[in-house]
């Protein structure tokens, strides 16, 4: 094709529209420029609606409509009172925190094994652990009723063949289903950034502990787990966030009557449609999920000034 | 023998990387392992570490059996060639770390730590991170960590690759001064010829998984045991030939004696060469002509065109007054001490 063929009004229109400040701004390397889409779509999407989730927690509505200038603290005042609110709450953070320290315990291994592995070995791993997240949460809810549910069941029959039980033990709809379902739905959350820094770490650093008199153990609790609590605040921050708020796992596996904090904002938002007493406990569980997390990294920094100390 | 590595063969996977090493080492003594990457010298220092086990032969130290002893209970000291500082521990606690492993009582410690602080000249930086420091100073900080445990050998894998070349050259000087006062058996893995030499008592040059030779600094240059280590020590001209009744002709008129019969090649330094310009080509002698000229300072470096044959190198020492060749220019060369010339059997083919 002849390039002087290119109608020239059109090209430079098409000039004109990178030169706009707004285009400049997206496209500069320097400034909040190229984060600027995200952000508008978080604007939108995620600060506009907390915003009026969080209102309506402090508004009194009747009938579906907003009762005007009825702003007052009574509603928190009445949640936080309420002695009930508060069994739920120690639930959810019980379950959730037991979970995150479960996955924690099984992830590191994994994490660690992956690490010793061959390239071809690595990549089987790493499909392992991803392959679920492939599949739909719900999915996997139900695939875990089959299995521990029922005097028949999956898990029933295995410990009765293997004559670990007398008789079939009640799992499902119990404190125990629901902390299975979370762990192995979490799993991958936390096998993840424990991956990714203890692939980074520098095996000669370890070689160096082994060289100067540690054996593995003393190699690895004072060299490798203390170098690797980043990928450690990352993963349990993650899973606990995920744990704590989660209402699909504690409604299915825990039964009708299994309730912690998110099971009930979804029961007064979508049975009760009670959107005051559901935006409070939104409100208090996104909020105290928040102070949780930054209580994670805060012991992250504790723990790693700890094992500095013991040294001294 | 202080440490004595009898007939290690190391593989991994189908390569072998170490076929049947044997080396001897004094106690006090300073020997460089020395070889191109992929002779096998990081492993065999590896292997006296403790970090691999060898499949064949043993390593002793001290007169204990340590082959199959691993790296914690063999009291070696070992600098890395990344130094592999522990980096969320500031210097103090780095250096204190094999100490405190060894719950060495606390105010021994602290006395014991300053002093190899002191050692390295490192007192004032006791609180910094190794983040903070710059490459030469944590160098000091792997030295000290190693000293503090007063061990009886010293292992250093390319200890220098990460300085720059003047920062190199101190630390080398100050290194070997340090191990010959405190007399620590050390071994010194390096590629880099004119370390070996600056450091060691002896140099252990190693090709393709074996010890090719084991000298002092000035033997292996000298008498060098095979064309391949004459060529990685220094610079030499490998001239071959066909030896015949104790003599081998490498030019018209220039004649070795030689023990070897048959194919065999004179390892010539360049510096025993010597060239005088000639106006016309003489019958008598060895002719040439300048090919290359490479003028160093101290010192020119010429590459001179024989007949016959690869250029030879030949090195001069130039005083202020000389004239430098100039390139093309007829020479007649000779050789300074046809003595120094070792003839070898040639290399098969």
């Amino acid at each position: 094709m002849n390039a002087s063929a290119r109608p020239a009004g059109r090209s430079t229109g098409a000039r004109g529209i990178f030169e706009h400040p707004l285009v400049l701004a997206l496209l500069s390397s320097r400034g909040i420029g190229p984060a600027l889409p995200a952000l508008a779509y978080l604007v939108v999407f995620m600060v506009i609606p907390f915003g009026l989730l969080f209102s309506f927690a402090f508004l009194t509505v009747d009938r579906g409509e907003v009762v005007p200038w009825s702003f007052s603290l009574e509603h928190f005042g009445s949640a936080l009172g309420d002695y009930l609110f508060w069994r739920i709450a120690w639930r959810s953070f019980w379950v959730g925190a037991l979970s995150t320290l479960v996955c924690l315990l099984l992830a590191y291994p994994v994490a660690y094994l992956y690490t010793t592995l061959g390239s071809v070995a690595r990549k089987l791993l790493l499909v392992a652990v991803i392959a679920p997240l492939l599949t739909s949460a719900l999915v996997r809810v139900y695939a875990w009723i089959v299995i521990l549910g029922g005097r028949r069941g999956l898990m029933n029959t295995v410990l009765l063949e293997l004559g670990l039980v007398e008789r079939p033990v009640r799992i499902l709809n119990t404190d125990w289903s629901v902390l299975i379902g979370m762990t192995q739905i979490h799993l991958p959350f936390m096998i993840l950034p424990l991956i990714a820094v203890l692939v980074a770490r520098e095996v000669e650093i370890e070689n160096a502990s082994l060289n100067l008199g540690a054996g593995r153990v003393e190699t690895f609790f004072r060299v490798t787990l203390p170098l690797s609590v980043p990928g450690i605040v990352a993963g349990t921050a993650l899973v606990f966030a995920l744990s704590y708020t989660n209402f699909i796992i504690p409604q299915l596996l825990g039964g009708g009557n299994y309730t912690t904090l998110a099971v009930q904002v979804y029961e007064f938002v979508v049975v009760i449609l009670d959107w005051t007493k559901g935006a409070v406990r939104a409100s208090l569980l996104l909020g105290s999920c928040f102070v949780f997390v930054l209580l994670i990294v805060w012991a992250g920094r504790v723990a790693t000034r700890w094992t500095e100390a013991r040294l001294s | 023998m202080h440490v004595e590595v009898d007939s290690l063969d190391k593989s991994f996977g189908p390569t072998r990387v170490l076929k049947g090493c044997s080396l001897g080492i004094d106690r006090g003594e300073v020997v460089t392992l020395l070889g191109p990457s992929g002779c096998g010298k990081t492993t065999l220092l590896r292997c006296i570490a403790g970090f691999y086990i060898p499949e064949q032969g043993s390593v002793v130290i001290g007169g204990r059996d340590m082959t199959l002893v691993p790296p914690w209970r063999r009291d070696v000291g070992m600098i890395f060639q990344s130094y592999a500082l522990f980096p969320h521990l500031d210097v103090r606690r780095n250096v204190e770390y094999g100490l405190s492993v060894r719950r060495v009582a606390r105010t021994e410690r602290q006395r014991r730590v300053a002093e190899a602080l002191e050692l390295v000249s490192l007192g004032g930086l006791a609180d910094r991170y190794p983040s903070q420091l710059s490459g030469g100073q944590q160098q000091r900080v792997a030295i000290a960590r190693v000293l503090v445990l007063e061990p009886t050998v010293l292992l250093l894998d390319e200890p220098f690759n990460a300085l720059d070349a003047k920062l190199r050259y101190s630390m080398q000087v100050e290194l070997r001064k340090l191990v010959k006062n405190l007399g620590i058996t050390t071994i010194f893995v390096t590629h880099d010829q004119s370390e070996a030499l600056t450091l060691s008592d002896r140099v252990a040059v190693m090709r393709g998984g074996e010890i090719e030779q084991v000298a002092p600094p000035l033997g292996v240059y000298d008498t060098p045991a095979s064309g391949y280590v004459a060529d990685f020590i220094g610079s030499a001209n490998a001239l071959a030939g066909e030896a015949r009744a104790g003599s081998l002709e490498i030019a018209p008129g220039v004649a070795l004696a030689s023990r070897v019969e048959g194919r065999a090649v004179a390892i010539v330094r360049p510096e025993n060469l010597l060239v005088e310009p000639v106006d016309r080509e003489s019958d008598a002698g060895w002719h040439g002509r300048v090919g290359f000229v490479r003028a160093l300072g101290a010192t020119v470096e010429y590459e001179i065109e024989v007949p016959d044959r690869a250029a030879v190198k030949v090195l001069a020492l130039r005083l202020a007054s000389d004239d430098v060749l100039a390139v093309g220019q007829g020479v007649r060369i000779s050789l300074r001490d046809p003595g120094a010339c070792p003839v070898l059997p040639a290399p098969a083919p």
